[in-house]
């Protein structure tokens, strides 16, 4: 189930809201988890079990290593070990192997066996949350939860369960026994739902439809400015679809009374590509940070070591976003252009933001070409088409994508930035019941434009 | 606090019908964008007046209009210079330049598109009206010519299938005709002789039962309509003259239905001799078949002697219905009465 | 803290309260109308049924076949869908939306359907295999005629820029290639100039909110088509007659674009009167004259043309022509055929997409003069029925 949804907003939100709030504040994780399960299993029942199994599994795990990190630190280490292998294991079997195996068979290993499974929603952001209780218990950082269901809950809860924010276990370590709601909390859990709504369904797919229409231009229709138009629209497509839901799930964690880290701070009004990745899908990059890039040695060795270490974390980074090479190229990428920055450019690049900001969106969005296209002879022909490869500067079809998608970039690159929420914020404080009513105005149309997904003309007479 | 509450309820509940105000406002918006898409009345009446036509009498204008003399007016053919035809005289035999010995020579610009087709020139008015089918009437006379040949030819189980030609000139005859019956009939279909789209039938249904499907044949204003039924009457009537009535009941609720078809009725074929010997009540249909014979003659229905086609290897194995080679004969045999 | 900290600080936690009532308000609100709302089983708008709630069972549960069909059926069941699907369509207007599955809004109310050359080859084939047909019957004159959509005939309509490949191209190919082929006895009649001249003075020659041609269009048509066949069409004078004035075609159906401009109906009748029979082959019915009023009051009024498409329909009339025409068409011949009444005697209009008879059989027997290929250009490019009816009957052979 996607947050954006039908079943989502009108049976499962009201259903959980009800029973979470009539419930005793005591049954109410239950509630929570209970609803967290169901939410898991409604679209793949089947992958319930595995991560009834990795809740389980970490957990034992989470109480041995904390039993014996004091005195029997090498058993400790042993076990986390036994239970990082477990968790990376589940992951690689469900996430790399369809991968791997095609690719050891393209190669003449034809006695791999093939196999098609379908990605469990959500492994890669459980798997990474368990990992980093496992490691922060052994490190002595965090409490064990002894509570099965308190440990479960903080696993499998439900607004970051299928995408994140990545919630290391000392942020909700206290709310997972205790926490209060206030009725403006709600309002404010709201505020950041209502938010992502509005970018995931009337920013992101707006901005989708744009760049699928571009890019499946024939040759005939394509030019430089348009797959620029389209490469930009992708841009604020894959932000504000990502971000709106880190909003929602923040959102919805404030209704229930958790406080989720922030996960994205206007990305793209970063002035380096190092600030750009402090900005982007901050919990991620944290992760790989805090128990890749540190544990590898991290910047206190030497410069040959450090590179290896830089690569090796982005090409991760690249390869945890899908099962591909092109993902492994976008990481490769994104590690190039820091290690640049690093060595090459340094502070050599003026003081004012401005070239700074453009280059680094320039550069994402070229990055995003790579991240978008799995065929790689489509992203070369997509790529190449950028720099003008087999196709004209402009033509009248670019003027048509600017007219017709003007309002929706130009949309897009308002809410990408920190004035708007500014902006809104002051117009709340000031006006506040004008502010409600455009939000539910809003709201109406985030409906609407769910409803007409729905939209499915039979078209038997299009003859 | 409380009243503080309360006015934020009230404010929340001032705004949320609002926002449901506007939602009514859209669908007024909306029924006024969209609804009311119902046709012109008069449009409709002009529609349901052609509609409503009087269909027979319609049906005889169009048929009747065939057995007339072609208006020798139409087509028009805009000039005759460039006529790359001859048309000789009194045969009505069209040749095409290229059969003529002396083509007559077409400028080179006016070999263009716009000059007429050959097809489209065979249709050219010639001096003689075009001939059309005589009124149709069974020919028994000629029935001897070949019977003789037929019946060794069907003794020495001799019965080639029907050519590409034959099948054609078949659909071509039959046009207009609706077989109509039980499964005798329904064979005719499922063997492919007939287009099952002219087909009407009911497995295993006796007169009476068939009789609901008389609007099913009506609804396509057949001009002939060619009814063959089986043994199934055997066992339903008990005696040849209960059998007699209802057939003459359902020629009466066809002329009813249909004004001005033809009728035509096929033999009540005897069952085979090994199922003959073993069932009574199917030993007496040939009793049947002779009433039938009578009964149609007096209705003025045309009886179609189809018995002599009949030979025990051409039973199928319920000893009751008919192969393929009897059809093939069958309908060479109506080929031969009907054209 | 400043007192003006503090007031702003006041105003914004009762901001969020506010909006937290507000939020729980609107989402119960819908889920209870949702709820209590009455069921609807089909959409005219849509024309299609509409999603049930679906049964649990032990197989959909597990295969998540449920979780779809759940999430269809509460979209299909939404309480006032279409004024919400209305309101995505106001939205998608202010924004500059222009374009919705395959269908551009254009200037003055017109909602045009793209065309896409996708693959040559289909068409390329389809024109293979109607040419040999062709070829086996040199003494029937035959004609084709492919119409071209409004793509090609209102292209200043349409968004300036937009990426439709150009339908002249392709057809001049075509045109070319079926030249090529130099069949004596086949005449390619030629329309979108006329059609284009026709539009440029203002008369209506394709609808707004639908892809087919109107009657008038249809006119134009059936004149260049006698044209060429020779008939005495400037002879036959037409009574015209508006059978709706409200007609919101397909095209809006598809988009979701509403066109505020409505399209008018007309039927030209021959007058002075002639007779017409209609008979359904494949349906066992016959019918008088070529309308349908339920076509008319339906979902899709231009279905008023015969109730739709027919695998195979025999159009007998009182002309007192000898010539009997076959006709293969898309629905884009609906509204032509009857222009052709009074120069036929019979005319078999066979629709290949649902034709499933022996074709060579039927030219043959049924006595056919002229043969005729009528469609539009759009579906001569995607539909591969055509070539799969004419090739059938000589893989028979």
């Amino acid at each position: 189930m996607v947050f954006s949804s039908m079943t989502y907003l009108f049976v499962f939100l009201p259903m959980v809201l009800l029973a979470y709030f009539i419930a005793p504040p005591r049954a109410r994780n239950m509630v929570l988890l209970a609803f967290s399960l169901i939410f898991y299993a409604w679209g793949e029942p089947i992958y319930i079990f595995l991560m009834l199994m990795s809740i389980t599994v970490n957990y034992v795990f989470g109480r041995i290593i904390a039993n014996n990190r004091a005195h029997h630190s090498r058993y400790a280490k042993l076990n986390l070990g036994i239970a990082v292998g477990w968790n990376l294991t589940a992951l690689g079997i469900f996430k790399y192997y369809p991968f791997v195996s095609s690719q050891l068979r393209g190669i003449g290993l034809g006695f791999i066996p093939g196999l098609k499974l379908l990605l469990p929603i959500g492994i890669s952001f459980y798997t990474f949350q368990a990992i980093s209780y496992l490691v922060d218990i052994y490190r002595n950082q965090i409490r064990v939860q002894r509570g099965f269901f308190k440990f479960a809950l903080y696993i499998s809860m439900f607004p970051q369960l299928i995408a994140g924010p990545i919630v290391r276990y000392e942020d909700v370590e206290k709310q997972l026994s205790k926490r209060k709601v206030t009725l403006a909390m709600f309002g404010n859990g709201g505020e950041f739902f209502l938010r992502g709504l509005i970018k995931k369904v009337l920013l992101a797919n707006q901005l989708g439809a744009l760049y699928v229409q571009i890019e499946s231009l024939g040759v005939a229709h394509t030019s430089v400015l348009t797959a620029w138009i389209g490469a930009f629209a992708y841009t604020f497509q894959i932000y504000f679809d990502f971000s709106g839901y880190s909003d929602m799930a923040i959102g919805l964690g404030k209704m229930f009374g958790f406080r989720f880290p922030k996960n994205f701070d206007y990305p793209y009004t970063a002035t380096s590509i190092t600030s750009f990745w402090r900005r982007w899908h901050i919990s991620l990059s944290s992760w790989f940070r805090e128990y890749v890039y540190i544990p590898l040695g991290g910047k206190r060795v030497s410069p040959a070591k450090h590179v290896r270490n830089i690569l090796i974390v982005w090409m991760l980074t690249g390869f945890w976003h899908g099962a591909g090479w092109n993902f492994m190229l976008w990481g490769l990428y994104y590690g190039v252009l820091l290690l640049l920055e690093k060595y090459v450019i340094h502070d050599r690049i003026s003081s004012h933001p401005w070239p700074g900001r453009i280059l680094t969106f320039l550069l994402v969005t070229l990055g995003w070409m790579f991240f978008v296209h799995t065929d790689f002879s489509e992203m070369l022909t997509y790529v190449g088409h950028m720099f003008g490869v087999g196709c004209a500067f402009s033509n009248a079809t670019t003027g048509y994508f600017l007219r017709t998608g003007l309002v929706v970039l130009l949309l897009g690159a308002f809410f990408s930035t920190p004035i708007f929420h500014r902006l809104n914020e002051q117009f709340a404080v000031k006006y506040y019941t004008a502010s409600i009513a455009l939000r539910i105005a809003m709201f109406m149309l985030c409906v609407a434009a769910l409803v007409y997904q729905s939209y499915n003309p039979f078209l038997y007479f299009r003859f | 606090m409380n009243n503080h509450y309360k006015k934020l309820m009230r404010k929340a509940l001032h705004l949320i019908l609002g926002a449901i105000g506007f939602f009514l406002f859209v669908s007024l918006l909306y029924i006024f964008a969209v609804s009311g898409k119902k046709p012109v009345q008069a449009g409709v009446d002009v529609v349901k007046g052609i509609e409503s036509q009087n269909l027979p009498a319609l049906l005889q204008a169009i048929r009747q209009k065939e057995t007339n003399e072609v208006d020798v007016t139409l087509p028009i053919v805009p000039t005759t210079e460039v006529l790359p035809v001859s048309v000789p005289e009194e045969t009505g035999e069209i040749t095409t330049p290229a059969e003529t010995q002396e083509p007559i020579t077409v400028p080179e610009d006016q070999a263009s598109p716009t000059l007429p087709t050959l097809a489209s020139v065979t249709q050219e008015p010639t001096t003689e009206p075009v001939s059309t089918e005589p009124p149709l009437t069974v020919r028994q006379i000629r029935i001897n010519d070949f019977k003789e040949e037929w019946n060794a030819k069907l003794d020495a189980n001799d019965v080639r299938n029907l050519s590409a030609e034959e099948q054609q000139q078949i659909h071509a005859l039959f046009m207009n005709t609706i077989f109509f019956g039980d499964s005798m009939t329904q064979a005719i279909g499922d063997y492919g002789f007939i287009d099952m789209s002219q087909v009407v039938y009911k497995r295993s249904a006796s007169l009476d039962a068939l009789k609901e499907k008389i609007p099913e044949v009506a609804a396509v204003f057949p001009e002939r309509v060619i009814i063959f039924v089986g043994l199934n009457n055997c066992n339903h009537y008990k005696t040849p003259e209960e059998f007699a009535d209802a057939f003459t009941v359902m020629v009466q609720s066809l002329r009813e239905q249909i004004p001005g078809v033809s009728l035509y009725v096929s033999s009540l074929l005897p069952p085979s001799e090994v199922l003959g010997s073993t069932r009574a009540d199917l030993v007496r249909a040939p009793m049947y078949d002779a009433l039938l014979n009578h009964t149609a003659n007096l209705l003025g229905v045309t009886y179609i002697d189809s018995n002599w086609i009949v030979r025990q290897q051409n039973y199928l194995k319920d000893g009751i219905h008919m192969n393929r080679t009897f059809y093939r004969v069958w309908f060479r045999y109506l080929q031969m009465l009907m054209s | 803290m400043t007192d003006r900290e503090a007031r702003e600080r006041a105003r914004k936690l009762r901001f969020f309260r506010l909006l937290g009532i507000v939020f729980v308000m609107m989402i119960f609100l819908l889920a209870f109308l949702r709820l209590v709302w009455p069921r609807k089983s089909y959409s005219a708008q849509e024309r299609r049924t509409l999603a049930q709630l679906p049964a649990m069972t032990t197989e959909n549960l597990r295969n998540g076949a449920f979780s779809n069909a759940m999430e269809e059926y509460l979209a299909d069941q939404f309480p006032a869908r279409n004024v919400w699907v209305y309101l995505d369509e106001l939205r998608g207007k202010i924004m500059g939306e222009k374009y919705s599955q395959g269908v551009y809004r254009c200037s003055s109310g017109y909602l045009i359907e793209e065309f896409k050359r996708t693959d040559d080859q289909r068409a390329a084939k389809t024109t293979k295999v109607v040419l040999d047909y062709l070829r086996e019957y040199p003494d029937i004159s035959s004609y084709i005629m492919l119409v071209p959509n409004a793509s090609w005939i209102m292209k200043d309509k349409l968004p300036s820029g937009a990426p439709i490949d150009s339908q002249e191209e392709w057809y001049t190919m075509w045109a070319q290639e079926v030249k090529n082929a130099g069949l004596s006895n086949l005449t390619v009649v030629p329309v979108a100039s006329a059609l284009s001249e026709e539009a440029s003075q203002g008369k209506q020659v394709c609808y707004r909110t639908d892809h087919h041609w109107t009657t008038y269009g249809a006119y134009v048509g059936a004149r260049e088509l006698a044209g060429a066949m020779h008939l005495p069409f400037e002879e036959q004078n037409w009574k015209q007659v508006v059978v709706h004035d409200r007609f919101q075609g397909t095209l809006m159906s598809k988009s979701g674009f509403y066109s505020r401009t409505a399209d008018t109906v007309e039927l030209y009748l021959p007058d002075p009167d002639i007779g017409i029979v209609t008979t359904y082959k494949e349906q066992q019915k016959t019918l008088s004259g070529l309308y349908s009023s339920e076509g008319l009051t339906g979902d899709d009024p231009y279905e008023v043309f015969f109730g739709g498409n027919y695998p195979w329909l025999a159009i007998s009339t009182t002309s007192k022509s000898n010539r009997k025409l076959l006709i293969f068409k898309d629905s884009y011949a609906n509204a032509m055929i009857g222009f052709l009444c009074p120069f036929f005697s019979e005319i078999h209009v066979v629709d290949p997409r649902y034709y499933t008879g022996d074709i060579r059989t039927l030219t043959a027997s049924a006595g056919i003069t002229d043969i005729c290929f009528l469609y539009n250009i759009n579906t001569y490019y995607e539909d591969g029925s055509l070539s799969l009816i004419l090739e059938g009957g000589e893989a028979d052979e």
